[in-house]
C-alpha cells in the first residue's frame, strides 16, 4: 500500500505504514490501554459486561439443563431418527471447530507471513480459538448413544485387549482435537507470560499481585527470557499451522471417508480447512468489533485491521462459491445416479430455503467487500460476519441433513425436524462461548501488550 | 395468456363405491391388541398405527387432497371422519377401506387406534357400499407411515429391475453377475469355514409381511409405539420395499446386506461393527458407543438405533406385563439404549445349527439353516445358505441369468442379493 516517491531523482523512503493510531504509539500508551478495564476499575462501568454476563450464564444454564436431560433420557430428545442419525450435535461441532480456526491462524500463519498487524488482534483470537475447540470437543461426546464409554476411542490398556479401530475417521479425528486443544492451551499461555508480567509489575493491590506474578513464572524481561520466549513461540508457531490444517482436513474426512453422495469427495479437507479459516475470520471480526467499543481500543484495533480482515473473508468467499461450484459440477460429470440426486436435491429438495441463504450467506453478501467503503465501516464488516457465521452453520447442518435425508434409497429418505433440545442446546452452547469470553476480557490482557509494543516500536520513524 | 377463471376444487363428491376388507396387519380387528402387527407397516402405504381410506389419484385432484386429510364419509344413515391416503393404481370413483380398527374394548393396546369403518356398513351392503359421499373437513393429520416420504426420482428401474420371460429365454445378459465386482484397495476376505448368502426372489414375494414380523419376534425387536414412529425411528431389522413400475407392483425384502466390503465397518471408531469368520457383518452391542456413523455410511439404510431404552420398559411390546414373563427370546440379546442393532442373519440359529453338526462330527448341511424370515415366507422368496458348498442352492441361485446385487456397483459386495422380478405378459393384451 506505501510506495516510494520519487522526486528530482532522490528516492524518499516510503512513509511509515502506522496499524495504531496516534495516541497509542508509546510502549506505555500501550500497557496504559490494555490494563486499565483489569486494573483501573473506576474508569470502566461495566454495565454492558455485566448484561453480557446474565445473558450468557442463563444461556450456560439452559445448555446444563439440556445436556443433564440427554444424559436422563437419551439421545431420543433430539430430532435425529433411523435415516438421519446425525444431526445438530455433529454439525454444532463442525461449526465450533471451524471457528477455533481462526485464532491459530491469526497467530501462526499470520506471524511467519509477518502480518505485523495481527499483533492487536492475536491474543482474543487465540482465546475464541480455545473456547470454541472446548465446546466443540463436548459435541462428539454429547452426540455418543452412550456417553459415558467415550474413552473407548482411547488405546488405554484393558482387559479386552481391544484397540480403538484406527480405520475410522472418528479415531483421526479424536486425536486432532485432543492435540489441538491441547496445542492452543501451550500457545496461548506462551504468549501470555510477559503481559502477566506487565500486569503484575502494574497492580496495586498485592492480591493482584500475587495472582499475576504466580501466572507470569517470574517472568523478568531479561534478554535470555526474551531470547528463550521468542524461540518457544516461533516453533510452536511452526507446529500451528500444519495442525491447524491436519485438523480441519481430518473433521472434512469425517465425512469424505465414507460411501455417500454428497460426502465421498476429495475436495472436502481442503474445503473445510477454508471454510473453518471463513468462519473463524467472521468470529473475530464480531469480537473485534466488540472489544473495541467496549474497551475503548479505537487506537490499537483500528479500521484498517477491519478492512484486512474483510479482504481475507473476501478471498474465502470465492474460494466457498468455486468449492460450492466444483461440487455441483463433479456431481453432474461423475454421473451418479445419486450424487446426481442428491445436488438436485440441494436446490429444490425440502432443505432449499436454508440451502439459498447459505449461498447468500456465504457466497453473495460478503461481495459488498470488493468496495472499501464497506471495508472500513465496522458496523457493515458486524453484520455481515455475522450473516457469514449464520451461513456456515447452514452449510455444516446441510451437509449432514441433505445426504443423509437424499442417500441411495429412496424408500429411506426421511427429513429431520429439530426439537426444543437440539435448540436449547446450540444455543446454551453460544451462551457458555460468551461466558467464558466475558470472564476472559476480565481477567486476562485482551490485547497482546508486548506484541504492540513492539509494533509501535517498528512502526516508530527514526 | 389470459387469467382462465379458477375452479374451486369440490369440497364434496358423492357416488363413491366403498370396498371394504380385512386390514393386512389387523385382520378383522382380532389382532389389533397386538403390538407387532399394530406397527406392521402395511403394503404400499406403510402406515402403521391407523387405518386411512385410500383414494385414487384423481379423485384426490378433484377434491383437492393431500395424504393425511381428513374426510367425512357418509353412507345411507352413517358417518365416519377418516384420514387419506392417495394410492396409485386405484381405480376412480372408489373408496378402498380396511376393517379391524377403532376397536373399544381390544385392550391396552389396541384401543382407539384407527377409525372404525363397520358403522357404514349394513346387512345388505357388507363389502361393498354405494353412494357414499365424500366431505373435505379441512383438518389434517400426521399419518404413522415408516416409508413414503418421498417420490421416487425415476429410480425404481435400477433398484428394483424387472425382467420379462421372453427375454430371459433368450439369454439376454442383463444383469451385472453378482460376484463381477468393481476394483479395491482392500484386501480379501478368508472364509476357510462357511460362507452364509442370502438370496430373495422379488418374483415370489407378496408383500405379505410375514418376513417382517418373524423376524421381529425371534429376535426380540421392539416395538417402538406410535410416538417413535412419528418421529421417524422404527426398529424392524427387516422392510419391505414397494416400487410400482408401470403400473405393476414389485416388493423388495431389505435385511442387512452382510456386505465384504461392508462400509459400516471401517467407519466404527471401536471396531463394534465388525466381519467374522464366516462372512457375516456382526455388530458387538457391548463394544457399541452410538456414534452411529455406521448407519450414516450404510447405503442400504438398514441399521437401527435405540434411541430410548426401547427394551427397558417395552410398553407396547410385552403389554405392561412383567420384563420377565413377556415373550423374549432366550437366545437373542435384549440391546439397551443407545446401541445399533441390525439383522444377523439369525445368528443364534446357525450357531444352533453348528452345535448340532459338531455333535454329530460333521458340516452343516445345506438347508440346516433356516433363517427366521425365510421360515415364516410362505412363498419361499428367501434362501439362505453356505457359499463354500459348491453343491448348495443358494450357489445356484446367484448364478442364476437374473440375479443382482442391490447397489452392487458402490463395490460393498452384498451376502443378500435378489433374483429380478420376472413378468409374463401376454404379447397379444401388451401389444
Amino acid at each position: 500500500m506505501t510506495t516510494a516517491v520519487i522526486t528530482n531523482g532522490y528516492v524518499e523512503p516510503a512513509p511509515p505504514e502506522y496499524w495504531t493510531l496516534r495516541e497509542a504509539r508509546e510502549p506505555d500508551a500501550v500497557n496504559r490501554l490494555v490494563s486499565a478495564p483489569l486494573l483501573d476499575n473506576d474508569s470502566f462501568t461495566w454495565r454492558a459486561w455485566w448484561v453480557g454476563f446474565v445473558v450468557s450464564f442463563i444461556l450456560t444454564v439452559i445448555m446444563a439443563i439440556s445436556i443433564l436431560w440427554l444424559f436422563i433420557k437419551g439421545i431420543g430428545v433430539w430430532g435425529v431418527n433411523s435415516t438421519v442419525v446425525w444431526g445438530f450435535a455433529i454439525a454444532n461441532y463442525v461449526w465450533w471447530i471451524g471457528i477455533g480456526n481462526a485464532g491459530t491462524l491469526i497467530s501462526s500463519m499470520l506471524l511467519l507471513m509477518r502480518q505485523k498487524w495481527r499483533a492487536s488482534i492475536n491474543r482474543f483470537a487465540e482465546a475464541m480459538t480455545l473456547f470454541a475447540a472446548t465446546i466443540a470437543g463436548i459435541f462428539p461426546i454429547l452426540h455418543l448413544g452412550r456417553p459415558l464409554y467415550f474413552y473407548w476411542l482411547t488405546p488405554y490398556p484393558n482387559t479386552m485387549t481391544i484397540w480403538p479401530q484406527w480405520r475410522s475417521a472418528l479415531i483421526w479425528d479424536f486425536w486432532a482435537i485432543l492435540s489441538y486443544i491441547l496445542f492452543s492451551i501451550i500457545f496461548w499461555y506462551v504468549g501470555l507470560i510477559p503481559d502477566f508480567a506487565t500486569i503484575r509489575d502494574r497492580a496495586k493491590s498485592r492480591r493482584r499481585r500475587a495472582i499475576y506474578g504466580a501466572l507470569a513464572l517470574g517472568w523478568r524481561g531479561s534478554a535470555r527470557h526474551w531470547r528463550a520466549y521468542e524461540i518457544l513461540h516461533l516453533t510452536l508457531a511452526c507446529l500451528g499451522v500444519p495442525l491447524v490444517v491436519s485438523l480441519h482436513s481430518v473433521v472434512g474426512m469425517d465425512f469424505a471417508a465414507s460411501l455417500m453422495p454428497g460426502w465421498q469427495e476429495t475436495i472436502f479437507p481442503p474445503y473445510f480447512v477454508v471454510g473453518a479459516m471463513y468462519s473463524g475470520f467472521a468470529m473475530v471480526a464480531c469480537l473485534a468489533a466488540l472489544v473495541r467499543w467496549g474497551f475503548s481500543m479505537q487506537a490499537l484495533i483500528t479500521i484498517k485491521h477491519f478492512d484486512v480482515m474483510a479482504k481475507i473473508m473476501l478471498a474465502a468467499a470465492i474460494i466457498m462459491g468455486l468449492s460450492y461450484a466444483t461440487e455441483w459440477f463433479t456431481a453432474w460429470y461423475g454421473g451418479e445416479r445419486a450424487d446426481r440426486n442428491l445436488v438436485a436435491f440441494e436446490f429444490a429438495g425440502a432443505y432449499w430455503p436454508m440451502f439459498a441463504g447459505l449461498l447468500l450467506c456465504n457466497v453473495i453478501v460478503p461481495q459488498a467487500f470488493w468496495f472499501g467503503m464497506v471495508r472500513r465501516n465496522v458496523v457493515m464488516v458486524f453484520i455481515i460476519a455475522v450473516l457469514i457465521n449464520i451461513g456456515m452453520w447452514l452449510e455444516r447442518i446441510l451437509i449432514i441433513w441433505n445426504t443423509l435425508s437424499h442417500d441411495y434409497l429412496p424408500s429411506m429418505w426421511r427429513l429431520f425436524l429439530p426439537t426444543i433440545w437440539d435448540w436449547l442446546l446450540m444455543f446454551g452452547s453460544l451462551g457458555l462461548f460468551a461466558l467464558m469470553f466475558l470472564i476472559f476480557v476480565r481477567l486476562i490482557p485482551t490485547v497482546s501488550m508486548h506484541e504492540v509494543r513492539r509494533l509501535v516500536a517498528e512502526e516508530r520513524p527514526s | 395468456v389470459a387469467k382462465l377463471p379458477q375452479i374451486a376444487p369440490a369440497a364434496a363428491l358423492s357416488n363413491f363405491k366403498l370396498t371394504l376388507a380385512p386390514d393386512p396387519a389387523v385382520w378383522d380387528g382380532r389382532m389389533s391388541n397386538n403390538a407387532w402387527l399394530q406397527e406392521c407397516p402395511k403394503p404400499f402405504t406403510k402406515e402403521v398405527w391407523g387405518n386411512a381410506i385410500h383414494l385414487s389419484k384423481a379423485d384426490g385432484k378433484r377434491l383437492n387432497l393431500v395424504d393425511g386429510d381428513i374426510v367425512r364419509l357418509k353412507a345411507k344413515q352413517a358417518a365416519v371422519e377418516v384420514p387419506v391416503i392417495i394410492l396409485e393404481g386405484l381405480a376412480d370413483g372408489t373408496i378402498a377401506g380396511t376393517l379391524g380398527y377403532g376397536r373399544t374394548h381390544a385392550g391396552g393396546i389396541g384401543n382407539g387406534v384407527g377409525v372404525d369403518l363397520n358403522r357404514l356398513r349394513s346387512s345388505n351392503a357388507a363389502w361393498a357400499i354405494a353412494d357414499v359421499e365424500v366431505t373435505r373437513t379441512g383438518r389434517h393429520q400426521n399419518l404413522l407411515r415408516t416409508q413414503h416420504f418421498f417420490a421416487l426420482e425415476g429410480d425404481a428401474k435400477d433398484l428394483q429391475p424387472r425382467i420379462r420371460l421372453a427375454e430371459l429365454a433368450q439369454g439376454h445378459a442383463l444383469f451385472t453377475p453378482v460376484d463381477s465386482n468393481p476394483p479395491t484397495l482392500y484386501p480379501p476376505h478368508d472364509y476357510d469355514t462357511y460362507k452364509w448368502a442370502m438370496t430373495i426372489d422379488t418374483s415370489a414375494c407378496t408383500g405379505c409381511n410375514a418376513c417382517v414380523v418373524a423376524c421381529q419376534a425371534e429376535n426380540n425387536v421392539p416395538v417402538v409405539g406410535p410416538e417413535e414412529i412419528a418421529v421417524g425411528r422404527d426398529m424392524h431389522w427387516l422392510r419391505i420395499d414397494d416400487y410400482v413400475v408401470n403400473g405393476r407392483p414389485g416388493f423388495s425384502p431389505v435385511p442387512c446386506m452382510h456386505c465384504e466390503h461392508a462400509p459400516c465397518e471401517p467407519v466404527c471408531p471401536v471396531a463394534a461393527s465388525i466381519h467374522d469368520s464366516e462372512g457375516l457383518n456382526v455388530q458387538v452391542y457391548n463394544r457399541c458407543v452410538g456414534t452411529r456413523f455406521c448407519e450414516s455410511n450404510c447405503p442400504y439404510k438398514v441399521r437401527r438405533f435405540n434411541f430410548f431404552g426401547y427394551a427397558d420398559g417395552q410398553e407396547y411390546g410385552e403389554l405392561g406385563a412383567d420384563i420377565m414373563k413377556a415373550v423374549f427370546n432366550p437366545n437373542v440379546t435384549v440391546r439397551g439404549r443407545g446401541v445399533m442393532e441390525k439383522c444377523t442373519y439369525c445368528v443364534q440359529r446357525i450357531s444352533g445349527a453348528r452345535r448340532n453338526a459338531e455333535k454329530e462330527s460333521r458340516d452343516i448341511r445345506d438347508g440346516e439353516v433356516v433363517t427366521a424370515c425365510q421360515a415364516a415366507c410362505p412363498t419361499r422368496a428367501i434362501s439362505f445358505g453356505d457359499l463354500n458348498n459348491r453343491d448348495s442352492a443358494i450357489n445356484g441361485l446367484r448364478r442364476e441369468p437374473h440375479a443382482y446385487a442391490l447397489l452392487g456397483n458402490l463395490g460393498t459386495r452384498p451376502r443378500t442379493t435378489y433374483l429380478a422380478r420376472i413378468s409374463n405378459p401376454n404379447p397379444d393384451l401388451t401389444a
